[in-house]
């Protein structure tokens, strides 16, 4: 038997195992939402639906929804789900998004008074399953509500980005986390952790045009 | 002209026991103490050994767990009202028949399909497992004769049914004279005189009846047998849609709450359906010693279903808990209005319903004003070219020199280095709300990396951040 022929049969007994195996650097895109930026696609691949997507930025306005948002704004128009806004820090302006691609009338923004109140609007919300997107700037979360939410995102098969000032704990497994740096054309984009990849880093290029051609 | 009978042999104890939680022995008494006489046992108290016409006391000393309660009018009213509520459905005369209490009749004439017995007694069976209640169903071409039917055990089987006037001849002369509503005295007199049942009654001597015994018995008969009229007052009740639930012991906690709430939902739900309308809009009170708890509960889609309805009472409840021990619960259907269902597309899975649903859920416990959409407002200034709308109603014209995110309160910025660069975007104007402003904006990039909307206030002379290009 020929050496690749070896290799085959070794991904087959793998791939087959019945405790499914976690491989690292096997560079199987799991199926989600096309990021539709060249230069991330090749760092993070697509955005992994059905579950959550930390997104660390220690300031506002370095880029960190222009990132997401064409992925966002195509989920809106494609689907007759709602896009959910939890607690955002800022007003997000109607002219920009629109300007972006979003469907305005898919578009949900939540604020509530208690922290409490935010997590169990977030567990619903990812649960129904009536959310494309849920964009969110929950508090600090502790290890049980983190997979509690990972739950709940598995289950209503969303696109999840929770965006943080400040790195979560290492002891949680994220599907993706990333942190944002600012950078001159663009944003500094590292990867931290990603499911079935190593972590990477690199620039991606952030153009003012969002509008996606759908 | 045939009648349909509703009678409740259980109707005291049932509307105690189908509030509680628990399956508990319970029966009805005349008076409180243990001198009182039982009225109505229900079915783990009649599995006990129990039986109507027994002392209290003999009753306690059987089954000392024994809860005891005693005959409520108001709710029992309440209960036949829902009751005629639900016959008029079925045609547009009911009536009560006060001697025979708790009975309802209905003119069912004109509804030749309900005179089949198969189709009518099977919508009473289902009402009566709706409203959990015992109920026994007679027709007859009068409305005490159809009330005697329903009380009539031994009959046979099927002969509580007979609405032709041919059959009914034959039949009322058989009726036992006990089943007769007269006085206790008067029984006895015709028991005496050797009268069990109507057709010897009806031999008798009808002036001598009269003479010894009163016009009563006899004014009785031929209004059983349609000799003469029987002529009732239509019956009527409020127009309100409510519900009032005595609870058995005073409750400061959901769970005890849950049960009787839910009990009066799917009460108020029936009859709706029942009436082919909906509400939107429910307020419930709940009531201690000298206090009272009220709120109301608005839905966006009528046919929001019970187990829902009690979902978002519940959140109510525990945002705002009543702190007192509750006593007794009533609930009101405000507003109903005509309902007569949703037409289901062919295509349709029920996602457009989930999705308001979410909606409604999360308004519900957080408040109508944290959940909403963003829409654009034809202004020119930028703070108030936007504002918050319903969820849904988000729109807005599309400009791309606008930042993702808006201060919701502009930021001075105390920056040496800056300088108004030659191409600004001037916004001025207001004066006619008393909102004037004049500003200078441009892009900026702070020395961090941030991408900042900065405006120029030619007034003030200064620089401001109010947005960003996130």
């Amino acid at each position: 038997m020929s050496p690749s022929a070896h290799k085959a049969a070794v991904n087959t007994l793998l791939s087959n195992h019945p405790q499914r195996l976690w491989r690292g650097l096997n560079n199987q895109r799991t199926p989600g939402v096309a990021a539709h930026w060249p230069d991330l696609e090749p760092l993070v691949g697509d955005w992994p639906r059905g579950a959550i997507t930390e997104v660390v930025s220690a300031l506002d306005g370095i880029g960190e929804l222009r990132l997401v948002l064409p992925a966002v704004a195509e989920l809106s128009q494609r689907e007759a789900r709602w896009v959910l806004w939890v607690a955002p820090p800022h007003i997000p302006y109607p002219a920009a998004l629109a300007a972006a691609g979003v469907d305005l009338s898919r578009m949900l923004v939540l604020h509530s008074r208690r922290d409490q109140d935010t997590l169990w609007a977030l567990e619903l919300a990812l649960r129904s399953g009536s959310c494309s997107a849920v964009l969110a700037w929950p508090p600090a979360l502790q290890d049980t509500q983190w997979r509690r939410l990972q739950l709940a995102a598995e289950a209503g098969n969303s696109l999840a980005f929770f965006f943080f000032r400040q790195g979560g704990a290492a002891t949680v497994s994220v599907a993706l986390r990333l942190e944002l740096h600012p950078a001159r054309q663009g944003v500094d984009v590292d990867v931290r952790k990603r499911r079935g990849g190593m972590s990477v880093r690199g620039m991606v290029a952030l153009s003012d045009q969002l509008a996606l051609a759908l | 002209m045939p009648w349909l009978a509703v009678q409740f042999p259980h109707l005291g104890v049932e509307l105690r026991e189908r509030v509680q939680a628990e399956a508990v022995a319970l029966a009805l008494v005349d008076a409180q103490g243990s001198a009182g006489t039982l009225l109505q046992v229900n079915a783990i108290a009649l599995q006990a050994g129990l039986r109507t016409g027994m002392t209290t006391a003999r009753a306690l000393a059987m089954l000392p767990e024994l809860q005891l309660c005693t005959c409520d009018p108001a709710l029992e009213a309440q209960a036949l009202s829902h009751w005629a509520r639900l016959l008029y459905s079925l045609a547009p005369q009911v009536v009560l028949l006060e001697e025979i209490s708790p009975a309802l009749a209905v003119n069912i004439t004109g509804n030749t399909r309900l005179q089949q017995g198969r189709v009518l007694l099977e919508k009473v069976a289902a009402w009566a497992a709706a409203t959990r209640l015992s109920v026994s169903a007679g027709v007859a071409p009068t409305p005490l004769g159809a009330a005697l039917l329903a009380q009539w055990q031994g009959a046979g089987p099927g002969s509580s049914f007979c609405p032709e006037s041919t059959d009914w001849a034959l039949l009322w002369p058989r009726i036992p004279i006990t089943l007769l509503p007269c006085t206790a005295v008067t029984h006895a007199a015709l028991l005496a005189l050797g009268v069990r049942h109507c057709a010897q009654l009806h031999a008798l001597d009808r002036a001598d009846l009269v003479r010894r015994l009163g016009p009563e018995p006899l004014r009785l008969l031929d209004r059983l047998s349609g000799r003469a009229s029987d002529p009732r007052p239509t019956l009527s009740f409020p127009a309100d849609l409510d519900v009032s639930i005595p609870l058995h012991s005073e409750i400061s906690h959901w769970e005890g709450l849950r049960f009787a709430l839910h009990r009066a939902l799917q009460d108020i739900h029936f009859l709706l359906r029942t009436q082919a309308q909906a509400s939107r809009s429910w307020l419930l009170q709940l009531h201690g010693r000298g206090r009272q708890w009220s709120s109301t509960l608005e839905v966006r889609d009528p046919a929001t279903d019970v187990e829902m309805l009690l979902t978002l009472w519940q959140w109510r409840l525990q945002q705002q808990p009543p702190d007192f021990a509750v006593h007794t619960l009533r609930l009101q259907a405000l507003a109903p209005q005509h309902w007569s269902g949703r037409q289901a597309a062919w295509w349709q899975d029920g996602a457009e319903e989930a999705r308001w649903q979410l909606v409604e859920q999360l308004r519900q416990r957080l408040g109508a004003i944290a959940v909403h959409a963003i829409a654009g407002v034809a202004d020119h200034r930028p703070d108030y070219a936007w504002q918050r709308v319903p969820p849904g109603a988000g729109q807005g014209e599309a400009n791309s020199a606008r930042p993702l995110w808006l201060l919701a309160q502009a930021v001075p910025l105390h920056a040496p280095s800056l300088h108004l660069p030659a191409q600004v975007e001037r916004i001025e104007g207001g004066w006619w709300d008393g909102r004037d402003q004049s500003r200078d904006y441009f892009r900026w990039r702070h020395p961090a990396g941030v991408q900042c909307w900065v405006y120029w206030d030619r007034r003030q002379a200064r620089f401001y951040v109010h947005g960003y290009f996130a």
